[in-house]
């Protein structure tokens, strides 16, 4: 799936919104459930998607699953560019 | 509206007139003086704003009322175009709907503001809580320490970061992870600068904070055990006092995981070193019956990496490697020497090992997770093994990995009734034995093992101990 795909989709739009807004941020998929007002599975499955897109960042552990923005520069800013354009 | 900055006033006056309250008392009034206008006007500088005013202008009728909350006047709202002059009872009731209206908006007002302020604060307590999970389940240092710089330039958007750590008999500071987001920069050249800095850091224990870089100490109680130096923020812009916050909040975290992985790996050293002990203790007795070549102990590990085993699971079957033949000190010592097939009574008093073994384990808590493997490595896929009889999945992994490589292991060392097999031999063997009397998935990776040349390779580094007979 594409950027702009992704964007065409409310919850993936808003959790790309929220970690470009707060790009210092890692949590798991219930915190960011909590901060963009969504089910935590539909959360789950869209952050697994955004990661597996490299629009996020995928950080385990035994016990833990984290999310975090991603860092390579193209990416985000082709994001600025639609954000700004929407 | 009393000028506090533009940015409060234009959300002042949104949420005013997007007000439900305020919209269904604008009808209310439309209703009883005909159209109006309503103003909000500016409190200005004005000391003693006057509370309530009714005036006349061209033969219309004006109504002001401060918008006020405690000893705050924020503005002023003026109905204007009145028709006629409101009666006092009216504008009592007008000034008591305002009053309302800005008790709502002060408290919507004072919800955002709370809101801008406790939401940045909650997402970055949020995310402490979530580094602090992803960092304190993991107690093998070497998974550790990289994992702490990535989620370190997760944090800071840096693209470059090193951890040093003393060494505990040298002291000499190494690095010991170094990662580098962009991968375009000459690692060498930098590793020179960040060393320089991360000695400064562990000789003054004082941070470094320059434009691009930064550099924090880890600090254990009072010893310093090493510095973090990361470099280069992805958007160019300056490291600030509050990045070097950050960085010491994480590098007291990171030092809480590194230690507790320390501690967990001294106690695992132990274990292993009591364990040895006690191995060469019974091969003074009788060499080689008690105990296995290294080649053992390595392909068990081998085959439990290529089968994705968990870190306690690769623990657990490590210290089961290290002594799985420990019951056979029950067995009478001529029986172990026996050159002549065994008797079906010998072979009895042999097959109980695995559960004498148990006896002596039981209690010894640290051990108790590797029994199960010790207990069942003589079990077969077709469940023709012993001592339960278990078949398949039933059997736990470690032991369908440690019966393949008990049998390898039989199968290329020197015995006095057996003869020794060639490695091409001994892997035919247990191939041809997949689903019968081993597991199939234990056998693929084993097979991985030789296709890869590995198992070649451990062969020829431990073949010397082969050679042995007992």
């Amino acid at each position: 799936m594409s950027l702009k795909k992704f964007f065409k989709s409310d919850i993936h739009k808003k959790i790309i919104i929220f970690f470009h807004q707060n790009p210092s941020c890692i949590d798991t998929p219930r915190g960011v459930a909590t901060w963009i007002n969504y089910e935590r599975p539909k959360v789950s499955k869209a952050l697994k998607e955004l990661s597996k897109h490299k629009i996020l960042n995928l950080h385990k552990s035994a016990t833990a699953t984290g999310y975090s923005y991603t860092i390579e520069k193209a990416i985000i800013k082709e994001i600025n560019n639609l954000l700004n354009n929407t | 509206m009393k000028d506090t900055g533009t940015e409060y006033k234009k959300e002042f006056l949104s949420r005013f007139e997007g007000s439900e309250i305020f919209k269904q008392q604008q009808a209310a009034f439309n209703n009883v003086f005909g159209k109006t206008r309503w103003q909000v006007l500016s409190a200005g500088r004005r000391k003693k704003p006057r509370s309530l005013a009714v005036f006349e202008n061209n033969g219309t009728y004006s109504v002001s009322l401060p918008l006020e909350r405690g000893d705050n006047i924020y503005g002023f709202l003026l109905l204007s175009m009145l028709k006629s002059k409101p009666e006092n009872k009216m504008v009592a009731l007008l000034n008591s709907f305002t009053n309302t209206i800005i008790e709502e908006i002060s408290k919507e007002i004072e919800l955002s503001k709370l809101y801008d302020v406790i939401r940045p604060r909650a997402i970055a307590l949020s995310t402490i809580h979530t580094i602090h999970r992803l960092i304190g389940s993991t107690l093998d240092i070497n998974e550790l320490l990289p994992r702490i710089a990535r989620l370190a330039l997760q944090v800071l958007r840096a693209e470059h970061i090193e951890i040093y750590m003393k060494d505990k008999d040298t002291s000499k500071l190494n690095c010991r992870t170094a990662v580098d987001y962009t991968k375009t920069k000459d690692l060498f050249k930098i590793s020179k600068k960040c060393n320089e800095h991360a000695k400064k850091v562990v000789s003054t224990a004082r941070s470094i904070l320059k434009k691009d870089l930064l550099a924090v100490p880890l600090i254990e109680q009072e010893y310093i055990l090493g510095a973090v130096v990361v470099r280069d923020r992805i958007d160019k812009k300056n490291f600030s006092i509050f990045d070097q916050e950050i960085l010491n909040t994480l590098a007291e975290q990171a030092m809480v995981a590194i230690k507790n992985a320390q501690l967990y790996k001294e106690q695992q050293d132990i274990t292993i070193g009591s364990i040895k002990s006690l191995a060469s203790l019974l091969d003074l007795k009788l060499p080689g019956a008690y105990t296995h070549s290294n080649l053992f102990v390595e392909l068990i590990l081998a085959l439990g990496r290529g089968m994705e085993l968990s870190g306690s699971q690769m623990r657990d079957l490590h210290y089961a490697a290290l002594l799985p033949d420990l019951g056979k000190v029950f067995v009478p010592e001529y029986i172990l020497k026996k050159s002549t097939p065994l008797n079906s009574k010998e072979r009895g008093l042999i097959k109980k090992h695995t559960k004498k073994a148990v006896e002596i384990m039981q209690h010894l808590i640290g051990l108790k997770s590797s029994i199960p493997i010790i207990l069942h490595h003589h079990e077969r896929h077709d469940g023709k093994g012993y001592p339960y009889r278990l078949k398949g999945d039933k059997i736990p992994v470690g032991a369908r990995i440690m019966a393949v490589a008990d049998a390898f292991e039989a199968m290329m060392r020197k015995r006095p009734h057996c003869q020794r097999y060639t490695l091409k031999k001994g892997v035919s063997e247990i191939k041809s034995q997949s689903g019968k009397q081993f597991d199939p998935s234990t056998v693929d990776a084993f097979m991985r093992i030789f296709n890869d040349g590995r198992l070649n390779k451990l062969f020829s580094e431990y073949k010397h101990e082969l050679k042995k007979v007992f």
